[in-house]
């Protein structure tokens, strides 16, 4: 992919994520929360009686002059009862389609475009949570496969990506939050060639050391309420970033090496590693 | 979620299914390797993968391990032609055809030898090419594809049959290297070319190109080719004028004649369909002639096509030999007068090969010839001695029955080069003849072999196309030895290892190609080293 | 006998024979078969058997040549193709080989003497007319003049300035006896006047032109026609009768004519008198010899003729124009000791070379004719039967031609100047054709049975001898002394011709004039 078209795409991505987070309606009010405000209408007069003298003053609880909801007692009595947690902090469950641009060469034997698709999913917790920032530590694994030919031979790919994601949060509103994450973790490449002079088919595997690094932002779509209620809430997310592997040369060799008669000695082939932007879309399901 | 949210994420969505299909691997990757094909030279075997622009280079290390190189060639591979000595290897590409933009690549010729390659670019495409024995000339020509190895064009363009390109690889790059020359036509294209050894001609020592095309001979004096105003070239018409049929010229030989004289150089032209040999003496010129040699013309009936020509010593002086097997007869013909002398033979052979710097005891004043043929219908080989032709033809001949025609003739290097060995027409075997004892031993396979050389003639390699066994065979003993090899093996190569030693590379050309390396003398496979997937690496 | 062909002159002195070998095949077998070539081989004349002591000796045999290519000129070699109407002309020096388009059927070839330029002229037989071939700087200029038909021999004047084609009945064996193939072609080779055609008497047997005079004359069974060069169209003058006797056998008569054209000698087998004619009168003298004259020869000179009678080997010269006048102002010399009935005469005329090929005999005699007083001789012994002599322009040297009775043959070379002995040189095949030079001699055989053809090159005065086997039956020998090589042509379908270098001895040959034709190598377009 052309540099100009990653712009593009970032550009394109990051307007419409913005839009997003701009153009929201008014937020219905929360039911739950008690009213500060002076009930429509006045409370039903009590006989005023002469206070002896000597007896002070009535001590009145609030300076504010409490005025009753019109259906506030009958409110009171249908609000839902939970137990109040901390907001913004929960156990996230993602899914998600990741594709990654990694413009490499040595992955050209491997798949016809310079993108790989791959499954997300990914496990985080809450660590911390400050007002509307909070701090969130997971594990996730991505993992994909490309088939193609190289030279007429059948070949194929398949990248794992095993990350601890490190998600710092904030929260909009409870129904959006934006975050950057840093992802260290392990990358391991299946490479294989299936080539007719071979007895089976040529193939290496290569871990290596993976870093992602990326933004995104979530948005609620089911589960709307109080924040420090503990509920199941749908989440939308799209996120992008950088991911980067380290590079490595594989050595294509026989599955049956042993069988081999004589020494095998492998196909070298390209430094393969699997850099470059990406773009995941996922769900996820905190509690 | 309120709709803009929705058709954000949409959008979003979007844009990732578009990344998807985002970026494009090197052409190289989409398409299989074409036209695949091994040269073994004296110390490598060269993989041409003409679909990557490349050649791959195998040199086999002491250790047997395979050192892979490759080195760009020009796009469209039309020929590719080993050097005499197996020291270089040229490449000839047509380019990209039809040229679209100032990128596309133009007809080039490589020149690969260790640790060195060149490339010179060429202004127009040609198919055919021709290395000179000598090692300093290359002619390159639109020979028609099947013929002499060229591999057809990459699609359609307009070529001009008569034009000779002579590339001088001594000559400092530019255009003294490169000198392209339309050859006069009347109505023939260039078939084959020969670069003759140095020949005294009454103007001077030198060199000349012979062109064949399928109606007449011509001379190019090499020497004088960048001559200014250009020499031109001398053309025979073969044919008498009086009738339409062209007589078409299949083989040359030549002799330089006497080293005192430089009037009696001789070329003789075969010719396939007609029973005269075509004699040319090259003698001084007119007065006020563009060249300084001029051809007398001699022609002799030999009594039918003539297979095979040599000039030979006998004698009585030199000859021309002419084989015919349609009367099963050879021919010799004194080249002063015409004159021409049968010897019966007892089979219709119809191949020579001049062997007598290997044959003992022979004192240099009369050639020795092997003859054979190349049908099953005949029954083996003969040794003609010339110098016995008077008066008793029939005592020079003595034959050597094999059971079988002889399908071709693989000269053994030297130091060996009393030993050649015969492919039998049957395909049951060799034989490996001893010219000093003019015995021919015989070795049997299940299946018509292929054979291979090694450069230094101790060994012989014989294997069977596709199949996963090779044969050493020690040229000393005649001791076989095989070595399974696990996989099918369709090239066998001994080459010179980096330590100086001998290795062998057998080439399985399926697929990416794989390569197995064993020490020539190993006794067993055991101790190779096999590598897969040979072009799959060093591509962009 | 009379010699039709000077076959000791200088240069280039040719002994034709067949026609060129071309791919006509049926004209070059037809004239291998029935033509006259050069002294006539025992194996197609039938053996020789030697005369009977009390019969009368055979008649000598005439050794003849044809006019058939090739021809040499001063720088080349002429030979027709009558097939493909061309004619290839060859480089003597180079051996570079052309093509020209003559007319139809090219055949008769001759080379015009005394010309500036190389200069032939062909006869082409199927289109009834004639080539005039000059050699020029651009190339050779071909010009066609119409003939009369059945044309197949040439005359030339010694300036080469008139030709005249003419049919010679000899080579039309069969010809019925109305064709008396008496039109002559006079051509104006310098083209002032247009060919004429005339017609002189009966089947003439001789044309020549008489020197330093515009006078042709043709001897024919009608006598002698005197054709007026002079005029614009030349004319038939007058027909000069050789004989009183109108009925005589005319194939019994020889008849020769002196080169001034004034005097025409007649000898009729048999008889033991020689006919003067004066050409310009008419007068006859007959000259009486003491027996049948078996030869006769005329001197190049024409100052004398000298006439051989076998039966008392008695040589008679003859003063002319003397003898006209004074019949008896003949020298008679008598060989004695030796058999003489044929006579050759060297280009000077002081040489005669005397020998008889009627019997077996083994010797020539050499016959000094400036000698004072009276001519002397000598013989010089030979170790064959004689067949035929040639001598030398200088007439220092012979070739003797030997008459052998088996499939081989020989010759000799007989110094002719020097009283020294003969070199016998044995050939493996018939001797058909002999060239000589001053220096050098070249004699061809041929042996069609034995498929033995070779040629011999022989160098004088040292007599060194050197043969050369040759792949097909020759035909014609020559030598261009001004390219040092003499040539021997073949028989071949394509045309063959072998080049021997007269220093080197280094033999070449050309095999396919078409083809060696079509070699271009880029110097004209």
């Amino acid at each position: 992919m052309k540099s100009y078209q990653v712009a593009s795409f970032a550009f394109v991505s990051v307007l419409l994520a913005s839009r997003v987070a701009l153009a929201q309606e008014p937020p219905a009010p929360p039911a739950e929360a008690p009213s500060s405000e002076p009930s429509l209408e006045p409370l039903p007069e009590a006989p005023l009686q002469p206070r002896p003298i000597g007896v002070p003053p009535l001590q009145l609880r609030s300076t504010t002059s409490v005025y009753a909801a019109p259906n506030a007692g009958a409110e009171s009595e249908d609000a839902p009862v939970y137990t109040p947690s901390k907001p913004n902090s929960y156990f996230r469950f993602g899914l998600g389609a990741r594709v990654t641009y990694a413009p490499n060469a040595g992955l050209d034997p491997f798949t016809e475009s310079d993108s790989i698709g791959q499954v997300s999913l990914e496990v985080s917790r809450t660590l911390l949570a400050r007002g509307k920032t909070s701090l969130a530590i997971g594990i996730g694994w991505d993992v994909g496969a490309k088939a193609t030919t190289a030279r007429g031979v059948d070949s194929d790919l398949t990248h794992h990506r095993v990350l601890v994601p490190i998600e710092g949060r904030y929260h909009f509103a409870s129904w959006l939050y934006g975050f950057g994450k840093v992802a260290p973790g392990a990358s391991l490449l299946a490479l294989a060639v299936k080539d007719a002079s071979a007895p089976t088919a040529l193939s290496d595997l290569r871990p290596g050391f993976a870093l992602d690094a990326s933004v995104g932002a979530s948005f609620l779509i089911i589960g709307h309420g109080p924040a420090d209620q503990k509920k199941a809430r749908l989440w939308a997310t799209p996120e992008f970033g950088y991911g980067w592997t380290t590079s490595a040369r594989p050595t294509l060799t026989t599955d049956a090496r042993e069988d081999v008669l004589g020494v095998e000695e492998g196909a070298s082939m390209n430094l393969v590693a699997v850099r470059g932007g990406f773009f995941r879309l996922g769900i996820g399901v905190t509690y | 979620m309120k709709n803009r949210a929705k058709i954000g994420l949409f959008s979003a969505l979007l844009c990732t299914l578009a990344l998807t299909a985002c970026g494009d691997r090197e052409e190289v990757w989409a398409e299989a390797p074409r036209g695949v094909q091994a040269f073994g030279l004296r110390d490598r075997v060269v993989v041409l993968d003409d679909s990557a622009k490349r050649v791959v280079s195998l040199v086999a290390a002491a250790d047997q391990k395979l050192e892979r190189t490759s080195v760009r060639v020009g796009a469209n591979v039309a020929s590719v032609v080993p050097s005499k000595d197996l020291e270089k290897l040229f490449v000839l590409s047509y380019g990209d055809l039809p040229r679209r933009s100032a990128e596309d690549e133009r007809p080039s010729l490589t020149v690969l030898q260790t640790g060195a390659e060149r490339r010179i670019d060429l202004s127009s495409a040609h198919g055919g090419l021709v290395a000179d024995p000598a090692g300093r000339y290359l002619a390159i020509f639109a020979a028609a594809p099947g013929t002499l190895g060229t591999r057809p064009p990459p699609s359609s363009f307009v070529e001009n049959p008569n034009e000779i390109v002579i590339v001088d690889l001594e000559a400092p790059p530019g255009k003294e290297a490169v000198v392209p020359r339309s050859i006069r036509s009347f109505g023939g294209k260039p078939r084959a070319v020969t670069f003759t050894p140095v020949v005294n001609l009454p103007g001077g020592a030198r060199r000349l190109l012979v062109i064949e095309t399928d109606q007449d001979v011509t001379l190019l004096d090499l020497d004088h080719v960048h001559d200014t105003p250009e020499r031109p070239e001398i053309t025979v018409r073969l044919g008498t004028g009086s009738t339409a049929k062209p007589l078409a010229p299949a083989g040359i030989v030549i002799d330089d004649g006497e080293a005192s004289r430089s009037d009696d150089t001789r070329i003789a032209i075969r010719i396939s369909n007609d029973t005269n040999v075509v004699m040319l003496t090259l003698g001084p010129s007119a007065q006020g002639s563009p060249n300084d040699f001029f051809p007398t013309v001699n022609l002799s009936d030999v009594g039918g096509p003539a297979q095979d020509l040599a000039f030979v010593k006998t004698d009585g002086g030199l000859r021309l030999a002419a084989l015919v097997p349609s009367v099963r007869a050879a021919v010799l013909v004194e080249p002063s007068t015409g004159l021409t002398q049968k010897v019966d033979l007892p089979e219709a052979y119809s191949r020579l090969a001049l062997v007598t710097g290997a044959v003992p005891g022979t004192t240099g004043t009369a050639d020795v010839a092997l003859l054979y043929g190349a049908t099953t219908s005949t029954q083996g080989v003969s040794f003609w001695a010339l110098g016995k032709t008077a008066g008793q033809p029939y005592r020079s001949l003595e034959a050597v029955p094999l059971g079988t025609g002889v399908r071709s003739v693989l000269d053994v290097p030297a130091p060996r080069g009393d030993l050649k060995v015969l492919e039998s027409a049957n395909g049951n075997g060799f034989f490996v003849l001893d010219l000093a004892s003019r015995t021919a031993s015989p070795l049997v396979t299940t299946a018509r072999p292929k054979l291979s050389l090694s450069p230094g003639g101790e060994r012989l390699w014989a294997f069977p196309d596709g199949g996963n066994v090779i044969s050493r065979i020690d040229l000393s003993t005649l001791h076989p030895v095989t070595l399974p090899v696990d996989r099918q093996v369709e090239e066998v190569f001994d080459v010179t290892n980096r330590a100086g030693g001998s290795s062998v590379i057998a080439l399985d050309t399926r697929g990416t190609v794989s390569a197995t390396v064993l020490a020539a003398d190993a006794v067993d496979a055991i101790g190779g080293r096999t590598t897969f997937g040979l072009l799959l690496e060093g591509l962009p | 006998m009379i010699r039709r062909i000077p076959l000791g002159l200088v240069p280039g002195l040719l002994l034709l024979g067949m026609a060129c070998g071309q791919a006509g095949e049926s004209t070059a077998s037809d004239d291998t078969d029935g033509g006259t070539t050069g002294p006539a081989p025992t194996s197609t004349g039938g053996a020789v058997a030697p005369p009977a002591a009390d019969a009368a000796p055979p008649p000598e045999r005439e050794v003849e040549s044809s006019f058939e290519a090739p021809v040499a000129t001063g720088s080349f070699v002429w030979v027709t193709n009558p097939k493909s109407g061309r004619i290839a002309y060859i480089d003597v020096r180079s051996l570079v080989v052309k093509t020209v388009e003559a007319g139809n059927g090219p055949t008769y070839l001759a080379a015009v003497p005394g010309a500036n330029v190389d200069t032939t002229v062909v006869l082409n037989v199927l289109s009834n007319d004639a080539s005039v071939l000059r050699a020029t700087a651009t190339g050779i200029d071909v010009k066609s003049v119409k003939v009369a038909k059945d044309a197949n021999a040439w005359a030339f004047s010694a300036d080469g300035r008139y030709a005249i084609a003419w049919a010679d009945a000899k080579k039309r064996p069969g010809a019925p006896k109305t064709e008396g193939f008496q039109d002559l072609t006079v051509i104006d080779l310098s083209g002032a006047t247009p060919p004429t055609v005339l017609a002189v008497g009966y089947r003439p047997v001789l044309v020549g032109f008489a020197r330093n005079a515009p006078i042709a004359h043709a001897v024919t069974q009608d006598g002698v026609a005197i054709v007026d060069l002079a005029t614009s169209p030349p004319r038939l003058v007058r027909n000069v009768p050789i004989s009183a006797t109108p009925t005589e056998d005319p194939g019994t008569r020889d008849v020769a004519v002196t080169p001034d054209g004034k005097t025409a000698l007649v000898r009729r087998e048999g008889s033991p008198s020689i006919t003067a004619v004066s050409l310009e009168t008419g007068a006859r003298v007959e000259v009486a010899l003491n027996g049948p004259v078996t030869d006769l020869d005329l001197t190049e000179s024409g100052d004398r003729a000298v006439a051989v009678v076998r039966s008392t080997s008695t040589v008679a010269v003859l003063p002319i124009p003397g003898v006209l006048t004074q019949p008896t102002q003949v020298k008679n010399v008598t060989v004695t000791g030796e058999t003489v009935g044929s006579v050759v005469l060297s280009t000077d005329g002081s040489t005669a070379m005397l020998y008889t090929n009627a019997s077996q005999t083994e010797r020539v005699t050499v016959m000094n004719l400036l000698a004072t007083p009276d001519p002397t001789f000598r013989t010089v012994k030979l170790y064959s039967p004689v067949l035929a002599a040639f001598a030398a322009p200088d007439a220092r040297h012979a070739t003797i031609l030997h008459d052998v009775k088996t499939l081989d043959g020989a010759f000799s070379l007989v110094p002719l100047a020097i009283d020294l002995p003969a070199k016998i040189v044995a050939t493996k095949a018939k001797p058909t054709f002999v060239a000589m030079t001053e220096s050098v001699a070249i004699v061809s055989e041929r042996g069609d049975s034995q498929k033995i053809y070779g040629a011999y090159l022989a160098k004088l005065p040292s007599f060194e001898v050197e043969r050369f086997t040759l792949a097909s039956p020759p035909i014609a020998v020559g030598i261009v002394p001004a390219a040092k090589r003499a040539f021997v042509a073949q028989q071949h379908p394509e045309g063959r011709i072998t080049f021997l270098d007269l220093d080197t001895g280094l033999a070449r040959t050309l095999t396919g004039f078409e083809l060696a034709s079509r070699v271009v190598d880029g110097s004209k377009p």
